[in-house]
């Protein structure tokens, strides 16, 4: 059953501390000074154990994927000449995420539970411990483009809690957590969603085959730098690279870890031998994007870019997703009347 | 909860030097491949990279690798009897099925003679061997000195038509009896080519790519024409994202991929 309620301040606070002393607690959290720029400040996913700390009103700059997916983790270790996995465990967790953002889980577990018939256990695991408790967006930000993603709503949270005026409202969707609730006025509670994107965004229906030869590509190269900040900010990348790090203690038993991969970067595809493809970065971005908007949705049903705008806040050449869309759009287009 | 990313010991029964830089190792295991798969193979330190199979044993299988990277470098340095790690096999193989009843034209460059290698065996069996109207295997190598799997060759060709031909024959003091010239251009030589034969091509992208269109000009339908691609890897089944081309992953919707969908995988 649905619960809707109005706390006071010292209300939700008492709930919200007995929910952090039975779960770990990730939001949105405004860090002084870690900013990009010199005295600005960072708002990123970190433990919170208050609700004050909680930031509800700014976008983070990373998504908070490295719940589920650690920049470096552990598979296993090759101890006396067996690998040895290594049992990663990741205790109840709450996620505070926007509707975007829980949109982006269904493409990780498209791609770790469902891509290949086989499940990664690593992922599987933290995935089966993690809760998602809904934040409402303030409005459309600058960069979002959700609504024109299909991205924008969503049921699919155990709790939704607003900060207000004054207190909180709160609506409790999961059963489990109605107890920590034992108070409130029952009032009408839902989250507001964006119905409107700054500027609205059409995906191409086909991707016509001048568009891999166009020149836009050779534009993109001259600005692109190839630094995957937009892999690394990106709630939906999931792509990896292994490695095998000697143990401090033993040199004998190495371990074998992952740590988060970008298709911008060097060496991405490279073959032994130093056969490699798309070197330029401008074809990159194309592999980038259109895995985003197409190639992913043949596969899966759905597009994987959800219109969270990350790629375009933390470009350092303010290359635009949406203005790479539209590029992609009217090249398509015109391929259509030609072709 | 199953791992799909740790690997088991497998052991070095014994090693085969083709040339400086090319050798097969024949691995006691349990996987059971069939001809196109590959397995991921590694050693602790060094890493892991998908390898194609080149030989499929009950017991055992062979890998056959070139010495440019840091896990095929540390391959060199094994012994009979020491172990690596082996997991698989992955991918989707050659279309056995299809090939069956027709006439099939196999064309490798240089070291894509490995992954081609145990399909031209499925046939060569004495059982199989009435499987296929015509068996004919083309392969390229860069110079006398560069070619791979001397012995089986010559033995193949008893069953099957064989034409072994070389980019140039400069700088070598040894003989060569076989054809000179890209591999392409011997796909005239091979008789029986038209709208009955199935092709299988591996090797570099531009041997490929010209194959392809000198196959077409000889009415090889591109539905028939079968290519095994090689992509860096990280993880073999589905997950690391490395190996992915549009909307396909080489690891499990491929290696071998018909003409009709290698076409529309631009890089």
């Amino acid at each position: 059953m649905m619960k809707t309620l109005r706390l006071d301040n010292e209300q939700a606070e008492n709930a919200f501390r007995a929910i952090a002393d039975d779960y770990t607690v990730v939001a949105p959290k405004r860090c002084a000074g870690r900013g990009r720029f010199s005295d600005t400040d960072l708002t990123t996913y970190e433990t919170v154990e208050s609700l004050g700390e909680i930031e509800f009103s700014a976008k983070t700059y990373f998504s908070a994927k490295s719940v589920l997916l650690p920049i470096r983790e552990v598979m296993f270790s090759f101890n006396r000449g067996e690998a040895e996995e290594v049992r990663t465990s990741m205790p109840p967790t709450i996620v505070f995420l926007r509707a975007c953002d829980i949109h982006a889980l269904a493409v990780l577990d498209a791609m770790f539970l469902e891509h290949g018939g086989r499940e990664d256990c690593y992922y599987a695991r933290r995935r089966e411990n993690m809760i998602c408790f809904l934040l409402e967006c303030p409005g459309p930000f600058d960069e979002c483009f959700c609504v024109s993603m299909g991205t924008s709503r969503t049921k699919d949270y155990a709790v939704f809690i607003r900060p207000e005026a004054e207190g909180y409202a709160a609506e409790i969707m999961d059963d489990r957590f109605e107890r920590y609730f034992p108070f409130g006025d029952r009032a009408h509670v839902a989250p507001r969603f964006s119905e409107e994107d700054p500027i609205p965004v059409a995906l191409p229906r086909h991707v016509e085959a001048s568009l891999f030869a166009d020149a836009s590509w050779k534009e993109y190269s001259q600005r692109c730098i190839a630094c995957g900040r937009c892999n690394t900010s990106c709630p939906t990348c999931t792509c990896f690279t292994v490695q095998d790090i000697p143990a401090a203690d033993d040199r004998d038993s190495p371990t074998r870890q992952r740590i988060w991969s970008s298709c911008q970067v060097k060496d991405f595809s490279l073959l032994a031998g130093n056969h490699d493809f798309r070197l330029a970065h401008g074809d990159k971005m194309r592999y980038r994007v259109l895995h985003k908007i197409t190639d992913f949705a043949k596969t899966f049903g759905l597009p994987m870019c959800v219109g969270c705008g990350r790629c375009d806040i933390v470009c350092p050449e303010y290359i635009s997703m949406r203005k790479c869309i539209e590029t992609i759009n009217t090249i398509c287009r015109r391929g259509a009347e030609v072709g | 909860m199953e791992n799909i990313y740790t690997a088991a010991a497998a052991t070095v029964l014994d090693i085969t030097a083709h040339t400086d830089t090319e050798r097969s190792f024949r691995l006691a295991t349990d996987i059971q491949a069939s001809p196109g798969q590959f397995v991921m193979v590694s050693l602790p330190h060094a890493g892991e990279a998908p390898i194609a199979i080149s030989e499929i044993g009950a017991t055992d299988i062979s890998i056959t690798v070139r010495n440019v990277g840091k896990v095929t470098s540390g391959l060199f340095r094994l012994r009979p009897g020491d172990r690596l790690f082996v997991r698989g096999p992955y991918g989707v193989g050659f279309p056995l099925d299809l090939f069956e009843g027709g006439r099939l034209l196999v064309i490798a460059g240089g070291s894509g003679l490995a992954a081609v290698k145990p399909l031209v065996e499925h046939y060569l069996q004495t059982s199989r061997l009435h499987r296929l109207k015509q068996l004919d295997v083309l392969v390229g190598f860069r110079s006398p000195k560069h070619v791979l799997f001397k012995d089986h060759l010559k033995h193949w060709a008893r069953d099957c038509g064989v034409v072994v031909t070389v980019d140039t024959t400069e700088d070598e003091t040894e003989s060569w009896a076989g054809g000179i010239g890209f591999v392409v251009s011997y796909i005239k030589t091979v008789g029986n080519i038209g709208p009955g034969t199935s092709a299988v091509l591996t090797g570099p992208p531009l041997m490929m790519g010209n194959a392809v269109k000198e196959l077409v000009r000889h009415q090889v339908q591109e539905d028939r024409i079968w290519l095994s691609f090689e992509r860096h890897m990280k993880c073999g089944v589905g997950k690391c994202g490395h190996c992915r081309i549009r909307d396909k992953y080489v690891c499990v919707d491929g290696p071998v991929f018909s003409y009709v969908e290698a076409r529309e995988l631009i890089d």
